[in-house]
């Protein structure tokens, strides 16, 4: 095949589904889904403008250079499958705080060696929590707050329909209606409780390893499965609520208040060994966290918040008193409640 | 008489310092090799390509810091731009830690904290940290163990600081709390053996060990095992365990050398001197301050130990070893100086406070900083007869004994029977100094006599010298007539050369001897 044997490239000017026009092809922007296996269009039915990722076939072949072409046929495609299956569950839940699909197909393009372009449109995003973002946490409290509060129901809605998120990192929270509200986007490295995840291997970290929970960095899986899915995305949206007001992930953090003999690239020893280490840097990370609030009542609030969240081993993470409420520590209710009384304070500006 | 500890039982239960500075010396590290992680960060360095702002710049910077993946241009423009940029103190703080910061090794370093500087040059500048301030300390770690659920670590500070303070019931407390919180803990549960082996809780310090799992397979704590039984006169049954661990070669030199050094001890005392030398040599190819101080100790014992300290200066915090070594060398200086720093290090300790004391009192004559260490060894030790004796004695020498009548009324209080057979010669002597002090001169005579004889019983010929050199300096500063016949007494007692306290005896007995001759004609 050659360059120009790409159908993917060849959408511009088409009308898919006799609804949706093709009007120009874009840059896939950072965050956004997709990434080095789909080409991204904007297209219009004429009302909205959203956001296409279409299936890059013939990118597969320039990654993957020598390996079997029915193996990267057969993870890609069920990839795609797995992430769109998911997507189309969001939509049929109505999930308003989760980036899910306007509409999917695949489209015939005559002339190329695969004319087949698989397709999915999403509601066209403004950017990602990282184009608008400041660390100064003297301005746009509420704007953080509310943020967050999102991204909290984007996850309980997930969880409420089996999905685990696994990959909540700022790239993924997309911003919508110039920034008001916040949803989660790209449900690639998702887990689901029903739908087997091809890229689920011996129980690891799905998502993005520079966003990990300690315990995976350590080699520790938690064996049971509904606990870890469910202790992960608790652990990353913590990490989320920590690069709002300082701009470093708590994986970052932990790293940086733990000697560094103890860090995850010079420890020789098991997870239960150097755990009490973690602990006391997690907890001189949330000490970090709260100097970076001038408002002490915030900062005591948001650290509660992160203890909840984010303690470094999983069987201690969420709200020992949801365990008895409401059948599991790790619920987001408590959180969203919590977040939104936060904001409605901040946007009365009580926590200047 | 001032009383310098000798140690006939020497072993390496573990040395306690705080947390901060128990990182430094690397004790808690598990150098098996950490399993690589490849962690790809191209989707943050490409957002970073497409889109520069602070955000994808904290973004890269965390991705980076995280694994590893610190040299790439864009890591370095993004850095560059949190820098510039940033406005939270902690990225910036990250960000100029990964730019600048490999931190170097370290060569020679005393770990003292609370930049505490010691040399011979500033004794007068020497302040003992004051009391309100670690009151302070105490309020703030006490505050942060109970925010810090399930943390172990404030609760060995605070049952340190309690130590610190001789509050030896609340110390209990922290600790028991800390080794119910981190049962498997290497910092932990060495600490908690400290704490315990001090005032010879040993069986509680071996239950908690026995009770871990991870003093298994762990050379720190099987060496902290096998130094507790051998206090209490017991065989550990994790000797075999740590025979196979250094047999094992799976561990380095540094993780084996307390336990080299515990096992060398226990041949040592049972007599197989071959084996014992094999582990002592194995225990200082990589020694830390408590295995070095070891070997010095025995090498002191026994003359068929080849050791030279000298090799050793590149080790942190071996001031226990030098402070020997200086004060057998009979550089008091030196060894005042090494005794102050280890007393600082470990201040829990009663050792350093008897040898620091004792040298400022004999030999460099400054009674006022044998009295502040010795006040400063009381805080951790209020009961500790073997201090207030040196503390009492320095304030004899000093004719200030009327400032610390307090002192005075508690040492008085004590029973000779109640102390140990070892020290009932000098505490006979202190007392005769005493009355000597306090104008009961034929009283105090009784009591120095009564010290020559119990020396005598115990056939201590170090002890009959002290308390000679003691009696006939009190004799001559009161013009006594006895002066003569004890002079001459002492004259005639032999000094075994090569004995451990050789030099000193022959020094003191030179000074009472000189003192005498110019007082003769008085």
């Amino acid at each position: 095949m050659v360059i120009n044997d790409n159908a993917a490239y060849a959408l511009k000017g088409r009308i898919l589904k006799g609804k949706w026009e093709v009007t120009e092809r874009i840059e896939s922007k950072p965050g956004s889904t997709g990434g080095f296996f789909s080409v991204c269009y904007k297209v219009s039915d004429g009302e909205n403008i959203a956001f296409l990722k279409a299936i890059n076939f013939v990118a597969f072949f320039q990654i993957f250079k020598g390996r079997s072409i029915m193996d990267i046929l057969a993870e890609q495609t069920n990839a795609f499958n797995f992430e769109k299956n998911l997507l189309l569950r969001c939509k049929s839940k109505n999930l308003s705080k989760v980036s899910t699909i306007l509409d999917e197909g695949e489209e015939f393009v005559e002339g190329f060696t695969i004319n087949n372009v698989p397709y999915l449109i999403f509601e066209m995003a403004d950017g990602d929590l990282r184009s608008r973002i400041t660390f100064n946490n003297e301005v746009e409290l509420a704007w953080k707050l509310r943020s967050l509060h999102n991204v909290s129901i984007g996850l309980k809605q997930l969880h409420s329909v089996k999905i685990g998120h696994q990959d909540l990192k700022p790239s993924n929270v997309l911003l919508y209606e110039t920034g008001i509200t916040s949803k989660i986007g790209d449900l690639g490295r998702s887990l689901c409780d029903d739908i087997e995840a091809p890229h689920e291997e011996l129980g690891n970290f799905t998502g993005d390893f520079s966003y990990a929970p300690p315990e995976f960095l350590y080699g520790f899986i938690e064996p049971d499965w509904n606990k870890r899915i469910r202790a992960t995305d608790l652990y990353l949206f913590g990490s989320l609520v920590s690069f709002y007001f300082t701009g470093i992930n708590m994986t970052a953090l932990i790293g940086k208040n733990i000697d560094i003999q103890f860090r995850w690239d010079k420890w020789g020893g098991s997870f239960d060994g150097v755990k009490d280490y973690l602990v006391d840097a997690f907890y001189k990370s949330i000490a970090e966290v709260k100097a970076s609030i001038s408002n002490k009542n915030l900062g005591d609030e948001i650290a509660t918040l992160l203890s909840i969240s984010c303690y470094p081993y999983p069987s201690k993470r969420g709200h020992p008193r949801s365990i008895s409420q409401l059948g599991s520590q790790y619920d987001f209710e408590r959180i969203i409640t919590k977040l939104d009384v936060l904001t409605r304070k901040a946007e009365l500006d009580l926590w200047r | 008489m001032a009383l310098i500890f000798e140690e006939e039982d020497r072993t390496v239960v573990p040395n306690w310092r705080d947390f901060a500075r128990t990182l430094k010396l690397n004790e808690l590290a598990n150098t098996s090799h950490a399993p690589l992680i490849d962690i790809n960060i191209s989707r943050a360095v490409n957002d970073w390509r497409n889109e520069k702002n602070i955000g994808v710049a904290a973004d890269l910077v965390s991705s980076a810091f995280i694994s590893g993946k610190t040299n790439l241009p864009e890591v370095d423009e993004a850095i560059k731009f949190v820098i510039k940029n940033g406005e939270s103190t902690s990225l910036i703080t990250l960000a100029k830690e990964i730019n600048g910061a490999t931190k170097e090794g370290r060569g020679n370093e005393d770990f003292l904290g609370n930049n505490i500087k010691i040399n011979s040059a500033n004794y007068d500048e020497l302040e003992y940290p004051e009391d309100s301030r670690l009151y302070r300390l105490i309020n703030k770690t006490k505050t942060q163990a109970r925010q810090q659920l399930h943390n172990p670590i404030p609760w060995v500070e605070l049952a340190r600081l309690y130590s610190i303070f001789g509050h030896f019931d609340k110390a209990d407390s922290a600790m028991i709390i800390a080794v119910q919180l981190a049962p498997n803990n290497r910092f932990v549960l060495r600490s908690a053996t400290r704490l315990w082996a001090h005032p010879k809780h040993y069986d509680k310090a071996l239950y908690y060990l026995r009770k871990s799992q991870l003093t298994q397979y762990d050379p720190w704590l099987i060496s902290a095992h096998i130094a507790t039984s051998t206090l209490m006169k017991r065989y550990s049954p994790l000797l075999k365990k740590g025979e196979g661990i250094i047999s094992s070669k799976n561990f380095s030199n540094f993780d084996l050398t307390e336990l080299a050094s515990s096992i060398g001890t226990f041949q040592f005392n049972e007599g197989a001197f071959k084996q014992s030398r094999s582990n002592f040599d194995l225990s200082i190819k990589s020694p830390n301050d408590n295995s070095l101080a070891q070997m010095e100790w025995i090498s002191k014992r026994d003359g068929r130990f080849d050791f030279n300290l000298s090799n050793f200066k590149n080790v942190n915090n071996t001031f226990e070893a030098f402070a020997i070594e200086q004060n057998e060398k009979g550089d008091w200086e030196g060894a005042f100086v090494n005794t102050l720093k280890w007393f600082f290090d470990l201040p829990y300790t009663v050792r350093p406070v008897l040898m620091g004391s004792y040298i400022a009192s004999y030999f460099l004559k400054r009674q006022d900083l044998a009295i502040d260490l010795c006040k400063a060894g009381l805080k951790a030790n209020p009961n500790d007869f073997t201090i207030l004796n040196n503390l009492i004695y320095a304030y004899a020498l000093d004719n200030r004994l009327h400032q610390c009548s307090n002192y005075v009324d508690q040492y008085r209080k004590i029973k000779l029977s109640e102390i140990p057979n070892d020290w009932k010669v000098t505490f006979l002597a202190t007392n005769g100094l005493i009355e000597f002090q306090m104008g009961n001169i034929e009283f105090g005579k009784k009591l120095y006599e009564n010290a020559i004889e119990f020396a005598l019983k115990l056939k201590s010929g170090n002890l009959l010298l002290h308390a000679y050199i003691n009696y006939a300096k009190v004799l001559i500063n009161h013009n006594c007539s006895e002066k003569h016949v004890v002079v001459n007494r002492l004259k005639e007692l032999k000094i075994d050369k090569g004995s451990i306290r050789d030099k000193e005896l022959f020094l003191l007995r030179e000074e009472v001897l000189t003192l005498y001759a110019k007082n003769i004609f008085l």
